[in-house]
């Protein structure tokens, strides 16, 4: 019924659902930081609190994670209707917030490198997993258009 | 005819499954053309977002201070005193940093106390809060205990006082006080968490009320080892002819 079959459905919805919790999570544990006045945990490498303690950290007071959280949350009820119902919509959806948040993670990671001076590992890992939750779901776009020929 | 019956369901179901090829067909090329206009949506609101928070998120235009005219010598300063522990007079400065008096106070007549008795170590100056002029007074002094704690009150008095300019007008805005912390050097990180700390803005309290048990009416107020205030911003030679009866009653 799909291309590429359900199984490959499942294995795909089930990566972008995985990779879209673990987001979730940095920008959950991220914005409860902020909004507790905390420090990240940040191991041998500083700069967490730099970035989570600028001013480019919230936005008209509200954390900027939360905002992460938010569109992480959107992608993995995406990637879960897709994973489980093989709803088109959801695969759409899935990929649009992705896209739609790549500039707002180019212009962060700008900020950290080039504004701040310091750059957050947190950040850099919630970068990547919406990054490859992006790239799962444009794969899987693409590879739903592949249509076999019809029979000759 | 069971052949034939065959062949017509074979027809049939090969039928169906080219219907269902056209059909999912005809939805792929729906979908890609509405992939190209959906994705450059996708970035355009990507795009809008970052030009909202650049917006928003950008860094208050750059304070427009005043420097100081004067710059208290700040290597006898003890949190809000200045001079020695042991020196024979106490003169306290009771005050308000909104207040115009003491402004002029602070940039005229400090100067002179500090150089002829406070130097010598005749005096101690000890600066006490009267913070009385509404919000922005209260901020103020919380702000320069909070420079006290980093031993640099008298630089802060000295901006706060030069930077004065009407009463809760945003002279002494939380952006503004904040700038003056970055001017006179202190650790932002720690002078950030002092101005959240609701001890300094309660010792502010505290001091207001225990300068209306001197007491203590209006500002300025000079009180020299604990006797009768002076009001007002005095004649410095009258203040010179105090603190000298003052420094002979103490040396006899």
């Amino acid at each position: 019924m799909l291309a590429g079959g359900a199984g490959e459905r499942r294995r795909d919805g089930l990566l972008m659902a995985a990779l879209a919790f673990a987001a979730l999570l940095v920008a959950l544990y991220l914005a409860a930081v902020k909004l507790t006045g905390g420090s990240p945990v940040c191991g041998p490498l500083a700069g967490c609190d730099t970035v989570n303690s600028s001013i480019y950290s919230e936005l008209l007071g509200v954390p900027v994670a939360l905002f992460g959280a938010l569109a992480s949350a959107a992608v993995l009820g995406a990637a879960v209707w897709w994973w489980i119902r093989g709803a088109r919509w959801a695969l759409l959806a899935a990929y649009l917030i992705g896209l739609a948040s790549l500039p707002f993670l180019a212009y962060l990671t700008y900020l950290e490198l080039f504004v701040i001076g310091a750059i957050c590992v947190w950040c850099v890992t919630y970068a990547l997993l919406v990054i490859g939750g992006w790239l799962v779901a444009t794969a899987t776009l693409i590879g739903r258009r592949r249509i076999p020929a019809p029979p000759s | 005819m069971t052949k034939g019956t065959s062949t017509r369901q074979e027809r049939r179901r090969a039928e169906l499954e080219q219907r269902r090829v056209q059909r999912r067909t005809r939805q792929s090329q729906q979908q890609r053309s509405l992939l190209l206009p959906l994705s450059i949506a996708g970035v355009a609101i990507g795009a809008i977002a970052v030009i909202a928070f650049a917006v928003f998120s950008a860094p208050p235009a750059a304070v427009d201070l005043n420097e100081p005219t004067v710059s208290t010598p700040v290597g006898l300063a003890d949190g809000q005193a200045l001079g020695a522990a042991d020196a024979p007079v106490t003169l306290e400065i009771y005050s308000d940093f909104q207040c115009p008096a003491c402004g002029t106070l602070a940039r005229s007549l400090e100067p002179l106390l500090i150089s002829e008795y406070v130097t010598p170590g005749n005096v101690r100056l000890v600066y006490r809060d009267f913070a009385f002029l509404g919000q922005e007074s209260i901020d103020a002094a919380v702000a320069a205990r909070c420079a006290a704690r980093e031993n640099r009150f008298w630089q802060y008095h000295d901006y706060l006082f030069a930077n004065q300019s009407g009463e809760n007008r945003g002279a002494f805005s939380a952006g503004r006080l904040s700038a003056m912390a970055e001017a006179v050097g202190l650790d932002m990180d720690a002078y950030r968490a002092c101005i959240a700390d609701p001890t300094e803005a309660q010792a502010v309290l505290d001091a207001r009320e225990t300068a209306d048990s001197v007491p203590i009416s209006s500002t300025p107020t000079l009180v020299i080892d604990g006797g009768q205030p002076i009001v007002g911003v005095p004649d410095y030679n009258e203040l010179s002819a105090a603190l000298d009866a003052a420094l002979a009653a103490g040396g006899e």
